[in-house]
């Protein structure tokens, strides 16, 4: 019994630092959003390769409320994932069918964060590419 | 080894009941699918744990086939080949301990831990910087994740051993 109380206290510590620190290096790492007017462009790559640039000027902080507000993409909001895009400038991605998606990336980096939690500031390109995916490896190369 | 062969064989019975429950873990975890990162997964995998102990691994992977037959293959289906492992594993060596208190703070610091993880598979896919980028855009989801995790648990887990330890009694007395 008393040994159960130990760990029990243990494990209650730990949970309790764990949290302290897990918000401490989220607050230290959240994206940082930029308030007031900015102009960004938008490059998007259809399936068949053709590809349009679209320059916005924004009050918006991230790029899915941007891209919503603008009109440009249409999509599925959940409160887990925030934005999933189906529809880029009127061409339709359907994972189901043939997994295809539309892939985000922020100056020709894949994006890390969905369009939801993406900020955007003054002067940033992103990039919608219509994506097929087909396999994929554990290790890139492989 | 034999002896492990042993403990892992299944009567009939055994195997319907871990068919049966797996297929019960991939439907209440889709009936609260809506509800973001507050899952029954994580309880229902440390109850097998304790009442199972090695045999746990059928219900469990049961579950996880489901998912992966179900969903197309994603980075997450290969966490999910791993991390239950690890909420089995401590439970089954905390097994002995009747506090529900203990139960809630070893599945919420489950829930807290999951994207640390789930991240390594992010690493060797993406690199160092994807990896960590990706665990700590998740941290209020694993926050969440825990919160939920602790709730279930506290009020859940010791009621719901009682039934399955009598339920699992009742089969093999059978």
């Amino acid at each position: 019994m008393r040994k159960n109380n130990k760990i029990i206290a243990i494990g209650a510590a730990a949970l309790a630092v764990l949290l302290v620190v897990f918000g401490a290096v989220w607050f230290a790492n959240r994206p940082a959003t930029q308030e007031g007017s900015k102009t960004i462009t938008v490059e998007v790559v259809h399936g068949d390769g053709s590809a349009k640039t679209f320059t916005y000027h924004t009050d918006e902080e991230y790029l899915g409320d941007m891209l919503l507000a603008e009109g440009l993409v249409e999509g599925t909001e959940s409160e887990e994932f925030g934005l999933y895009i189906d529809a880029v400038d009127g061409e339709t991605a359907d994972y189901s069918a043939d997994g295809a998606y539309w892939a985000v990336y922020q100056g020709g980096e894949y994006a890390t964060l969905g369009v939801s939690a993406l900020p955007v500031a003054d002067g940033n390109s992103f990039s919608l590419v219509y994506t097929v995916y087909t396999d994929y490896t554990i290790c890139p190369g492989e | 080894m034999n002896d492990r062969r042993i403990r892992l064989r299944l009567s009939l019975s055994e195997a319907a009941l871990f068919g049966v429950l797996g297929g019960m873990t991939f439907a209440a975890k889709m009936a609260m699918a809506g509800l973001a990162n507050i899952e029954p997964v994580s309880l229902l995998v440390m109850l097998f744990a304790v009442t199972f102990g090695g045999k746990a691994v059928y219900p469990v992977y049961t579950y996880v086939l489901l998912e992966l037959v179900t969903f197309p293959a994603q980075l997450w289906s290969v966490n999910y080949l791993y991390v239950w492992l690890v909420p089995a594993g401590a439970a089954w060596l905390l097994r002995e301990m009747r506090n529900p208190l203990g139960w809630a703070i070893l599945s919420g610091l489950f829930g807290l831990l999951f994207g640390a993880l789930c991240a390594p598979v992010y690493f060797v896919v993406g690199g160092w910087d994807f990896g960590i980028a990706w665990w700590i855009s998740g941290i209020p989801f694993d926050v969440v994740h825990c919160m939920g995790n602790f709730a279930a648990a506290l009020v859940l887990f010791v009621p719901l051993r009682k039934v399955l330890e009598r339920l699992y009694r009742g089969i093999r007395k059978g």
